[in-house]
């Protein structure tokens, strides 16, 4: 597993205090839809993104899509760093 | 003691709930946070209060003009009012227990104003304070557009509108202004807390903590001003009590 990813799942589950293991959070699977995650819980995840990856994101940029899973957070947070370069 | 009441401010008036502790030593002005967060963190604003009242502190629990049943319009307030409301409402106290330390508790943007207030308080308590009113607008934009998205919807959202609130253009030029990241050291008392899933204040509270030369604090919790369902704040309580 790359670091990246496995970063993102650790914040998953402190953000939204999730009583599972990080590891067992597939890369690909919805989390939507296997971890039921709502507005409140998404936006967990974007305060979590920023803070952990030092990120800053705009409101015009959210899309649902990019929390869709981990790969895809991982892509969001690569683009995010990329313009930082 | 319980007592419901309203108090001018300006030309208004606002709502307040005090709660009266016997020979109180310290009284508390409860600074709520802003809009949909005031919401969320309503009960747990009242537990607070309830427990400063058990521990023998009294409390003056207010609204803001243009929030709850407070006078005022929301789309007409702005920082400037609500920080004159904050100081209302000290006046208030004050008057009511006129050798009492008074104290400014505050949670997210309420936290920001107490602490711009602070010269009117010899102890703070400021809970996640707002150190970027740009960064906060922009959050809660974000969540806007989720809670749309994710109930499938597609239009536009009104100009103007933050998630059910007519934000006024000098309130937004405000908040937009609000910068707490390079500031003063405050002296008197002051805690800030961190509210979160890890054991470890923030960087950016902490710095904000060293500048104003306040103690820091993690309370492991979620987040409760976001949150839509209630969850009993009880490591919030418990660190309360335990507050010098």
């Amino acid at each position: 597993m790359n670091l990246l990813n496995s970063r993102i799942k650790n914040m998953i589950v402190e953000r939204l205090f999730l009583p599972v293991d990080p590891n067992a959070i597939a890369d690909d699977a919805s989390l939507m839809e296997t971890y039921d995650i709502d507005s409140v819980a998404l936006f967990e995840l974007v305060v979590g993104l920023e803070a952990e990856f030092d990120i800053s994101m705009e409101d015009m940029e959210f899309s649902p899509a990019n929390f869709e899973t981990v790969n895809a957070m991982a892509a969001l947070v690569e683009s995010k760093q990329g313009e930082g370069s | 003691m319980l007592e419901p009441l309203f108090f001018p401010s300006g030309e208004l008036q606002l709502f307040g709930i005090w709660r009266a502790a016997n020979n109180a030593k310290h009284v508390w002005v409860i600074c709520p946070p802003f809009a949909e967060e005031e919401k969320s963190a309503h009960r747990t604003l009242t537990e607070i209060a309830l427990a400063l009242q058990a521990r023998g502190e009294s409390s003056l629990f207010f609204s803001y003009r243009g929030t709850g049943d407070s006078e005022g319009d929301f789309a007409d307030a702005t920082l400037t009012d609500w920080r004159a409301d904050i100081a209302a409402a000290v006046a208030v106290v004050g008057a009511r227990v006129p050798d009492a330390e008074i104290g400014l508790l505050g949670v997210r943007l309420g936290a920001s104003l107490a602490y711009l207030e602070r010269e009117r308080a010899s102890r703070l308590l400021l809970i996640e304070p707002i150190l970027a009113g740009r960064a906060m607008l922009s959050q809660l934009n974000m969540r806007q557009k989720m809670r749309v998205s994710m109930a499938g919807g597609g239009a536009a959202l009104p100009a103007g509108d933050l998630d059910g609130w007519p934000l006024g253009e000098n309130l937004r030029d405000e908040l937009n202004a609000l910068d707490l990241r390079d500031t003063v050291k405050y002296e008197g008392e002051a805690q800030v807390w961190n509210v979160g899933p890890r054991d470890a204040v923030a960087p950016p509270l902490q710095n904000f903590a060293d500048q104003i030369g306040a103690k820091t604090r993690a309370i492991v919790m979620p987040a409760f001003w976001n949150l839509l369902d209630y969850t009993p704040p009880v490591p919030l309580l418990e660190a309360l009590t335990s507050v010098s």
